[in-house]
């Protein structure tokens, strides 16, 4: 065997252990929904759909998890930019500010925030709001990180000078130069920023709870342990259906982007 | 203001500019002028403060002092975006996103032109540089070279007051950066645009430009045209950057003859030097102006054999059309230049021979700039 088929081997291999490691858990949980009294059936999930708040807590995650990407991008992208391209010298305390909602724990943030917002003059506890801002707050690294690669790919400071020399301001550099060529990073970043959002519990249950039901709040009210299963397997799915989805309309972008130019 | 400082279309006055944390300023009282359609190159060494300048000209950075003046207004306050000035990079810096054509577009696409107009622009453009043909390739199937010429056409584009070049040809390989250094000598002239080259090669600068101002640790030595910055260098530094130099610490014998006393001989200038006999001065003369002579007959003082310095050779370079011969003659290093001519016998390693100095292509060097020269 050479040498070369050796280490494709390998890598098969790997790549299989890999698909196992995360497949097998999904697997299992779904042929546990599946799965009444020893036999298949699809009872579970049938209840489940026909639950009365089943759609409009699907619909209050994703509205949350969309509204996360669209505020955690208009805030982090220009400041991002700006920071690199303008005020190097604040980026170590950018980074390290970016880094402190890994530290602290889901628990603790929602005492805070409740402390915080609980009452007058910032009245926000139980309202959705609350979840977007605090959303944007835990999802930042994952969005600030996957930004900053995209942004060290790239000669960032030669091309928005190029740009501003042909007559673009910091808007019209954003727009047409470094977004398109940050794409990757973008959807990178909104695709773990809307999984982080959509699956958050507890600052969901916390802050709002009962007020306004999101889809992980409603998943654990359910009793049937089949049902639960079901409502995990349905959120791994939406999510890869939205990965899915924003993959193949940002290729598609980035297709059109070098077709479009070349009429 | 004079007649001359007039006629420049661009001018920077009395530039100054030190950043955060340097120990020195990166431009200190740099002040020169580029007339309409000129091309003037920037020449020193790394960190003598070029770029800086340039920069400050395209209006990326504000200078501490100083200002910019573009026809008869001060754009010191103007952002880059609105300075109407092109800028060719040395990364080249185009739209990874774009195709050719796009960024060769897109200043205009900025400035809102009717598409007709846009594509038969974009159409002469890249018919000017060449690059006809390959106007849908997106950037990064292109060449070095070719990505620079979409850089030079892109900037063009706009049609600049004054175009600024940062070191385009330095990322390119030796061949590709004769040829467009010529392209670009040649677009330039064509269109008559107003440009500041900055480069650290001295055979680029001398190639390429009307006037050059060669700079050095963030202030202007000399501004001249190639021929006086190569043949009469003000300063010790200019000198010594701009071509292959000789220097020759030598003692005055006498004033008025200017005869001075050289390593293993003399050198009769024949023109006066104001100093007292004995002082030390040093001389300068480029390789290509020393040549091998007969030995003087044995005996002759060397008062009767002027301006002929005897010596050994060290060393045989071999350059392909010339040859470097550098020549030890008693404490000092000569550096010979010869022809490579066919039938042409070139000394060898060990060799006594003459170094002949013609007088009238000697250099006196001021003293006071002594510390200067490299």
């Amino acid at each position: 065997m050479s040498t070369g088929s050796r280490v494709r081997s390998w890598q098969y291999l790997v790549l299989a252990l890999a698909v196992l490691y995360l497949a097998v858990p999904v697997l299992a949980t779904l042929r546990f929904a599946l799965t009444v009294g020893g036999s298949f059936s699809l009872k579970p999930l049938a209840t489940l759909v026909g639950r009365p708040e089943f759609a409009s807590s699907m619909g209050r995650s994703a509205l949350l998890a969309v509204l996360t990407v669209v505020v955690a991008l208009v805030v982090t992208l220009p400041t991002l930019v700006y920071a690199t391209l303008r005020l190097p010298r604040i980026r170590p305390l950018l980074e390290t500010v970016t880094l402190l909602p890994f530290v602290v724990p889901g628990v603790i943030l929602s005492l805070g925030l409740f402390g915080l917002y609980g009452g007058p003059p910032f009245s926000l506890t139980g309202t959705p709001t609350i979840l977007v801002c605090s959303y944007v707050v835990i999802a930042m690294p994952l969005m600030y990180r996957s930004l900053d690669n995209a942004l060290g790919a790239i000669d960032a400071r030669r091309l928005c000078e190029a740009a501003e020399s042909l007559g673009a301001g910091f808007g019209s550099t954003l727009v047409r130069v470094l977004l398109p060529n940050l794409l990757p990073g973008v959807v990178v970043g909104s695709l773990l920023t809307f999984a982080t959002a959509f699956g958050e519990f507890t600052l969901a249950n916390l802050l709002v709870g009962a007020a306004w039901k999101t889809f992980p709040v409603f998943m654990r009210e359910i009793p049937d342990g089949h049902e639960q299963s079901g409502v995990a397997v349905i959120s791994f799915a939406l999510t890869w259906v939205v990965s899915a989805a924003v993959l193949w309309a940002t290729g598609r972008g980035a297709a059109t982007t070098v077709t479009g130019a070349t009429r | 203001m004079t007649r001359a400082e007039d006629a420049f279309h661009l001018e920077v006055e009395g530039l100054g500019k030190r950043f955060p944390g340097a120990a020195e300023a990166a431009v200190d009282d740099v002040s020169f002028g580029v007339r309409r359609g000129e091309l003037v190159t920037l020449l020193g060494p790394s960190g003598c403060g070029k770029s800086t300048t340039l920069r400050i000209i395209a209006g990326f950075e504000a200078p501490d002092r100083g200002r910019v003046l573009v026809g008869a207004e001060d754009v010191t306050p103007v952002p880059a975006n609105r300075r109407g000035v092109g800028m060719v990079f040395q990364s080249y810096a185009l739209f990874p996103n774009l195709s050719v054509r796009e960024n060769v577009a897109f200043g205009l696409r900025l400035r809102r032109q009717p598409d007709d107009e846009i594509r038969r622009r974009v159409d002469e453009l890249l018919a000017l540089v060449r690059l006809g043909d390959l106007g849908d390739r997106p950037p990064h199937q292109l060449s070095g070279g070719q990505q620079q010429r979409v850089a030079l056409a892109r900037a063009l584009a706009i049609e600049p007051q004054v175009l600024l070049l940062d070191e385009p040809l330095a990322a390119l390989d030796a061949v590709v950066r004769q040829e467009l250094r010529v392209e670009i000598r040649r677009i330039q002239a064509r269109l008559g645009t107003t440009t500041v080259y900055v480069t650290h090669d001295q055979e680029e600068a001398l190639s390429l430009s009307d006037r050059v101002v060669v700079m050095n640790r963030g202030h202007v030595e000399q501004v001249g045209s190639p021929e006086e910055i190569y043949g009469a260098p003000r300063t010790a530094f200019v000198a010594g950057f701009v071509g292959r130099l000789n220097v020759l610490t030598a003692t005055l014998i006498d004033g008025p003859t200017g005869t001075l006393k050289v390593a293993s001989g003399s050198v009769t200038l024949g023109r006066p030097l104001h100093h007292a006999p004995g002082t030390a001065v040093r001389l300068a003369v480029r390789p290509e102006n020393l040549a091998f002579a007969p030995a003087p007959s044995s005996g002759t003082p060397a008062a009767e054999a002027p301006s002929r310095l005897m010596g050994v050779v060290d060393e045989v370079e071999f350059l392909g059309a010339v040859v470097l011969v550098h020549v030890k003659a008693g404490d000092a290093r000569l550096t010979v230049q010869a022809l490579n001519a066919p039938g042409t016998a070139l000394p060898r390693v060990g060799e006594k021979v003459t170094v002949h100095v013609p007088p009238e292509a000697v250099l006196v060097l001021p003293v006071a700039t002594e510390t200067d020269a490299t």
